[in-house]
């Protein structure tokens, strides 16, 4: 089946077959690679992106399931000649070790902060949740988003 | 083997394909149990039916004393759902305690219903709600009382060329003071249920239905005044629990008469 999808404003046409999944596609057809291969069953989260504004795990998607839909990555939501300021905070606050689970980390963490003008930390962590990190012991993430947060005036309540 | 594959986007196309297809015709919906079934080589479905952009079949909608919700609506839309949260709090729970963001957005509550698993959150909460399923096919309409709807694992009373096109939930009265979902399993999120209990206190009696700890799942109904003997005699005689890789049955059984003791007394 040809499916036509929207990858971070780009109009694309991918030939799918039944269990092709929107991961393969993003990463062997398209060539976009943050999204990444972990568990290939939706519990690593490293495989992020946002299908039509919302956070889901790649892997499990079947690729004909989205024709018409649009897709973000972590390239879409990067500003060409810098970083945003998720990637910022999780530098300056060491949150990134071997690095393979931190795109995944970002879209939950910009889907989040997407629709916030204040949080919680409990309800930072809690959309966090479904992102599995086995380097940094996830508390430098925290701080790298809370660093995030201040930078793009997003306030902690008590 | 040439595979099938189709995106439906009304009712008529979906109920016409599943009635030339029958068993062979397996509806994907959120797609997070079936495509790690089709990973793992349990299942090769030779007819796959999409219904993620059938839009008839999602959202909330209040009727009166009645709620009904569509089975392609996504567990994190029943979460975010006011009207769930203030009336139907065990299932408001249940969907909060689920699996992560990711497969919130993408699972569906007629999915965790079809799936029929003993551990499926949503289900213990709908016996609190007497709730019904709606099922469509090409000669019509029924509708199926949960208590009625399971079978057995993976079982239910659903025909082949049936769908579950939404759930009616009644006793509007579920709330935050009154009822909730506990579900103990290996961690907070990702974590399937290794014993959960759905509950509803009155002042008369009290109603559990207990997820993870027998093949189908009843509704049970406990009046005041039980001495601690007399409770377990009762949960005793609804739990058949099994050992898993999850726990154990006598680690199962001691969880449920934790929580059911903890809720009675």
């Amino acid at each position: 089946m040809n499916i036509k999808i929207k990858v971070n404003g780009q109009l694309r046409s991918v030939e799918v077959e039944h269990n092709t999944t929107l991961l393969q596609v993003i990463r062997k057809d398209l060539n976009i690679t943050s999204p990444k291969s972990g568990c290939e069953k939706g519990e690593c989260g490293a495989c992020t992106v946002l299908l039509d504004g919302k956070p889901i795990t790649s892997c499990l998607v079947l690729a004909f399931t989205v024709d018409g839909s649009e897709i973000t990555t972590l390239e879409g939501i990067t500003p060409k000649d810098g970083l945003n300021p998720i990637q910022k905070g999780l530098i300056n606050a060491g949150g990134i070790q071997c690095g393979f689970c931190t795109p995944g980390f970002i879209m939950s963490g910009h889907n989040f902060f997407s629709k916030k003008e204040d949080f919680t930390i409990d309800e930072l962590k809690r959309a966090l949740s479904g992102n599995l990190c086995r380097c940094t012991g996830y508390k430098k993430i925290v701080d790298g988003m809370l660093l995030a947060a201040k930078e793009m005036g997003i306030k902690v309540k008590k | 083997m040439n595979k099938i594959f189709v995106n439906v986007e009304n009712l008529a196309d979906l109920l016409s394909i599943k009635g030339q297809y029958g068993k062979k015709g397996i509806i994907i919906s959120g797609g997070t149990d079936i495509v790690v079934r089709m990973k793992n080589n349990m299942i090769d479905p030779e007819v796959l039916i999409s219904i993620k952009k059938l839009a008839e079949l999602k959202g909330i909608v209040a009727r009166k004393t009645k709620v009904i919700i569509g089975a392609g609506t996504s567990l994190d839309e029943i979460e975010n759902s006011t009207l769930i949260k203030e009336n139907y709090y065990p299932l408001y729970q249940a969907v909060f305690n689920m699996a992560s963001p990711q497969l919130r957005n993408m699972g569906t509550i007629g999915g965790n219903i079809g799936n029929a698993s003993p551990a499926g959150d949503t289900i213990p909460p709908l016996f609190l709600m007497d709730a019904e399923i709606i099922l469509y096919s090409k000669k019509g309409k029924r509708s199926i009382s949960v208590t009625e709807f399971f079978k057995g694992p993976g079982k239910t009373v659903m025909r082949d060329d049936e769908i579950i096109h939404s759930i009616i939930l009644k006793n509007n009265y579920l709330t935050e003071k009154n009822s909730g979902y506990i579900k103990v399993g290996q961690r907070n999120a990702l974590a399937i249920s290794i014993a959960s209990v759905a509950y509803f206190k009155d002042k008369k009696y009290k109603r559990f239905a207990f997820g993870s700890v027998s093949p189908i799942i009843h509704l049970i109904e406990l009046k005041f005044g039980l001495s601690d003997e007399q409770l377990l005699k009762e949960i005793e005689s609804y739990i058949t629990p099994i050992d898993d890789v999850r726990a154990t049955k006598e680690y199962r059984k001691q969880v449920i008469i934790n929580l059911v003791k903890d809720i009675y007394f």
